[in-house]
């Protein structure tokens, strides 16, 4: 599977998932799509076949209310049956609505009160560096989460013990619960803010892939800074009607319009190499 | 106390390099040793305690022991979300210490009494909250800390030495200090057992019936605490540095509750526990046995 594939996929299961279940967030998880699925394929070094291995890279989705988007990712990529993906919020299922590590395979740590991820990230990267591995650690967080003083004191002492082992990944899609970021809490200019705690920042298009692998490829690289890359997205990617929409925040697809025009918008960019799940 | 504390720490540390000390910023003189001898074994993380807790639970996951160090409620009521989400629930092995129980730092204020941290982190499931009274409890938590998984919460007073000893021990944490005559007893923790050792001594100049004294230093488990220990004594005074209903008292007075002929308390609520099951609101009820059919049965049981 490539990466273009997974992040339809994620598209596709989120449309899914947060339909039969009722669940919030889809605008969040489409965000994050691509550099998600970039992450997995084509970056990170972990194994479905074996979870626990030795030395993998961690992977820590901050952000957790975009639960459905990382289950996806797993499941996609062969950590469980896909057809776990069907049970999200329903009672008795290991999938929670923000993202729960109990018996889900793949899943470092559950997050969804934000601001903890990147903290468990530093520790994370300062653990591996006392012990010699070569693990890297990835970090996923919004970008109204950098709202949050517990990400900065993360970013303080990240930069402190030169913690190039650690990436973060800010979902730079500009909105968040009530309005635009910049109409809340002003985080512009963001990258400096980040260069001037002493990271690297890449400034990447967070939906093209050729991109956000060159972007990852920089980060891997850094020898002496930890790196943000700053993803610039588009809430709601992929789907029309719910792109740059604070609406789609909370709503999920309804039966009828919403749920079949979600479906119509996503066959269009189907890539033609995949075969789609939901076709019989 | 934290500096016998801190010694047999770094004796431990010596002898084993998954001992992470972590401070947040703080123990001037205190761990000057530690640093001098283990400088790849203690780390600050500067005056940012959410993210300290978070980073030791990364530590943790990494297969370290970290004991993060800081005082009053800044270890413990600062990071409270980061010790539930980031290591109480993900069982990681991170020891939280706080210098400065109850009132040690008296006169520096209210933002440094640490008064109800000891209450409210036990109402945790699977959190230890320990108080050391004695020079043995420091051994004891040292060791215990290590051997057991999980967050455990380190309560310390500020002072270099302990001059209590116990005359008996019943179990780890488990002290009698005053072997009394009577069928009263106190029942204490941490440093105010110096206030009830001198009660009792002015007590005695002009009293025969001498009240037994025990410290008990770790919040009690209540699957297998055996409170045969008070068993015919009509009074016990639970002497607590925290403020009401503080930590013993609430626990005793539930096995009491239990016990008692006349009146009979029922408790439906959740069971000690952070549930990680997936459901509905009426779902996660049912599972954790607060539900409506579970009242209606406890309703159909009462006599």
């Amino acid at each position: 599977m490539n990466s273009i594939e997974l992040a339809w996929l994620i598209r596709r299961d989120a449309v899914e998932m947060t339909h039969l279940s009722g669940g919030s967030h889809i605008a969040s998880v489409l965000s994050m799509a691509d550099l998600l699925s970039v992450l997995y394929v084509d970056v990170a070094k972990v194994d479905p076949n074996n979870p626990s291995l030795s030395g993998r890279d961690k992977i820590i989705l901050s952000k957790g209310h975009a639960g459905a988007g990382i289950y996806s990712a797993l499941a996609n990529m062969g950590f469980f049956d896909r057809e776990i993906l069907k049970t999200y919020y329903q009672n008795g299922s290991i999938l929670s609505g923000h993202v729960s590590h109990k018996r889900v395979l793949g899943i470092e740590f559950s997050t969804g009160s934000l601001g903890h991820g990147l903290s468990i990230g530093s520790g994370l990267a300062y653990g591996a560096k006392l012990k010699k591995s070569d693990e890297k650690v990835f970090v996923i967080l919004g970008d109204g989460e950098c709202d949050e003083g517990a990400v900065w004191e993360a970013v303080l002492v990240s930069n402190h013990f030169k913690l190039n082992n650690l990436i973060a990944i800010v979902d730079y899609n500009k909105m968040q619960s009530l309005d635009f970021v910049e109409k809340t809490i002003s985080l512009h200019p963001l990258d400096k803010k980040w260069e001037y705690f002493g990271w690297n920042v890449i400034s990447v298009d967070g939906h093209n892939h050729e991109k956000l692998k060159d972007a990852y490829k920089k980060a891997l690289e850094s020898k002496l800074k930890p790196t943000v890359i700053l993803a610039n997205t588009i809430k709601g990617k992929g789907i029309s009607f719910m792109e740059k929409d604070i609406l789609w925040h909370y709503r999920f697809p309804h039966d009828g319009d919403e749920y079949n025009n979600c479906l119509l918008e996503l066959n269009k960019i189907k890539p033609i190499t995949l075969r789609n799940p939901y076709q019989k | 106390m934290r500096d016998l504390f801190i010694n047999y720490l770094l004796e431990r540390a010596e002898k084993d390099n998954r001992i992470i000390l972590v401070t947040g910023d703080l123990g001037y003189g205190v761990l000057k040793n530690f640093w001098l001898k283990l400088p790849n074994q203690i780390i600050n993380v500067g005056i940012a305690e959410q993210n300290m807790i978070g980073f030791a639970s990364g530590l943790a996951k990494q297969g370290y022991i970290p004991f993060v160090y800081s005082i009053g409620n800044f270890s413990s009521l600062r990071p409270i979300e980061q010790i539930r989400n980031d290591a109480l629930y993900h069982n990681l092995s991170v020891k939280i210490i706080s210098i400065g129980e109850g009132y040690s730092y008296g006169s520096l204020g209210m933002s440094h009494h640490a008064t109800e941290d000891a209450v409210i982190l036990s109402s945790f499931p699977d959190l230890s909250v320990i108080t050391p009274s004695i020079q043995d409890d420091i051994k004891d938590t040292i060791d215990y800390c290590i051997s057991h998984e999980g967050v455990q919460y380190i309560r310390l007073g500020r002072n270099t030495e302990i001059n209590f000893n116990s005359v008996l021990k019943i179990e780890p944490f488990l002290n009698q200090i005053v072997k009394g005559n009577s069928f009263n007893a106190i029942i204490t923790y941490g440093g105010i057992l110096e206030e009830v050792l001198l009660a009792v001594d002015t007590y005695k100049l002009t009293n025969q019936d001498i009240p037994s004294v025990f410290t008990l230093s770790k919040s009690i488990d209540y699957s297998n605490f055996d409170f045969n220990f008070i068993d015919g004594y009509k009074n016990l005074v639970f002497v607590e540095e925290q403020n009401f209903p503080a930590l013993l008292f609430r626990d005793f007075a539930v096995k009491k509750i239990n016990n008692n002929p006349h009146t009979k308390f029922h408790s439906i609520s959740i069971n000690r526990v952070i549930t990680s099951l997936v459901g509905d609101t009426r779902y996660l009820r049912s599972e954790n046995e607060i539900s409506s059919s579970f009242i209606l049965k406890t309703l159909f049981s009462l006599k």
